[in-house]
């Protein structure tokens, strides 16, 4: 994820001078990319943003801790996951809530595919890795969306190199696949 | 699936949090820094571990080398020094009891507070 660190690093020691609003400011930059992360783990937007906001409220409270060995993003991220990890423990929802069909979704699939305009894409693309496992979701959003390199999944998730590399190997086989249970045979022109 | 073209649709699968959501949690923090502030009491629990801790080493110091050789303590009567050091022991874990429910309590107080605000 391209972000300025200096900047960071001016916002985390206003933060811990008890300035809230460069704490606010951190949120805002971060918020999103966190949601997203957490709901590759949880499936549910509601449970992401609660374990998102668990996740800001120990980042607030453990600022002194931070010894900047890393980005505050990295940080931030690893904190955000254990969260959403732990949540799915408890909530034993690591599956997705809804009740999925392997079938391919009833639509006109030949009206659909003329309307896949980017929206649709991405909602499409959304509800394959929510169909997804957890930990290959997560893996493709970190390599792929926020252009994090394999060492630095490997700090955020705690997961082995082997591992990662594995996922994003399957993960991308899986999504080409979702998709295809999505959208039927006319997935040529999404794929 | 190639890798460009996985790079090319993941890049579209971000996703946004509700508008209000900083505001929201900026008012947990708030409030939980309050509560916080008027029970400071984390830092008071672990000193007096600390010194629950001290007191029982300290017993166990006193009973099993000082006094080893008596069966009584002379100084403090006829009670046994077994006897005496039950006591002791059974002090020591009610008061770590307590403090263990009044973290309770306050953990509890906490949660309520910020999943309210």
């Amino acid at each position: 994820m391209s972000r300025n660190t200096t900047l960071d690093d001016e916002l985390l020691q206003r933060c811990k001078e008890g300035d809230t609003s460069a704490f606010r400011a951190l949120v805002n930059t971060y918020k999103d990319a966190s949601f997203t992360l957490a709901s590759s783990v949880l499936k549910d937007s509601s449970l992401a943003e609660d374990a998102v906001q668990t996740a800001f409220i120990k980042v607030f409270e453990k600022l002194d801790s931070f010894r900047h060995d890393s980005k505050f993003s990295t940080w931030l991220f690893r904190i955000v996951i254990n969260t959403a990890y732990n949540m799915a423990k408890q909530q034993k929802k690591h599956m997705p809530m809804e009740v999925l069909s392997d079938s391919p979704i009833e639509t006109d699939v030949d009206a659909e595919l003329k309307r896949l305009k980017e929206d649709d894409q991405k909602k499409y693309i959304n509800l394959a890795l929510n169909r997804m496992k957890s930990d290959e979701a997560l893996i493709l959003r970190l390599f792929y969306l926020y252009e994090y390199t394999i060492v630095e999944i490997k700090e955020i998730t705690g997961f082995t190199k082997s591992k990662i590399k594995v996922d994003l190997h399957r993960g991308r086989k899986n999504m080409q696949l979702q998709i295809h249970k999505i959208l039927g045979n006319e997935t040529t022109q999404l794929l | 699936m190639n890798e460009d073209r996985a790079k090319v649709l993941l890049k579209q699968s971000g996703l946004t949090t509700t508008e209000n959501f900083t505001d929201v949690l900026m008012e947990k923090i708030e409030a939980k820094s309050a509560v916080r502030v008027q029970l400071a009491f984390t830092s008071i629990k672990k000193a007096l571990f600390f010194i629950a801790a001290i007191l029982l080493l300290l017993s166990i110091y006193i009973f099993y080398s000082r006094f080893s050789s008596f069966s009584e303590i002379v100084i403090i009567g006829d009670l046994h020094r077994t006897k005496l050091f039950a006591v002791l022991l059974i002090t020591v874990l009610l008061a770590v009891n307590y403090l263990l429910k009044m973290q309770h309590i306050y953990n509890n107080y906490s949660d309520d507070v910020t999943s309210t605000a």
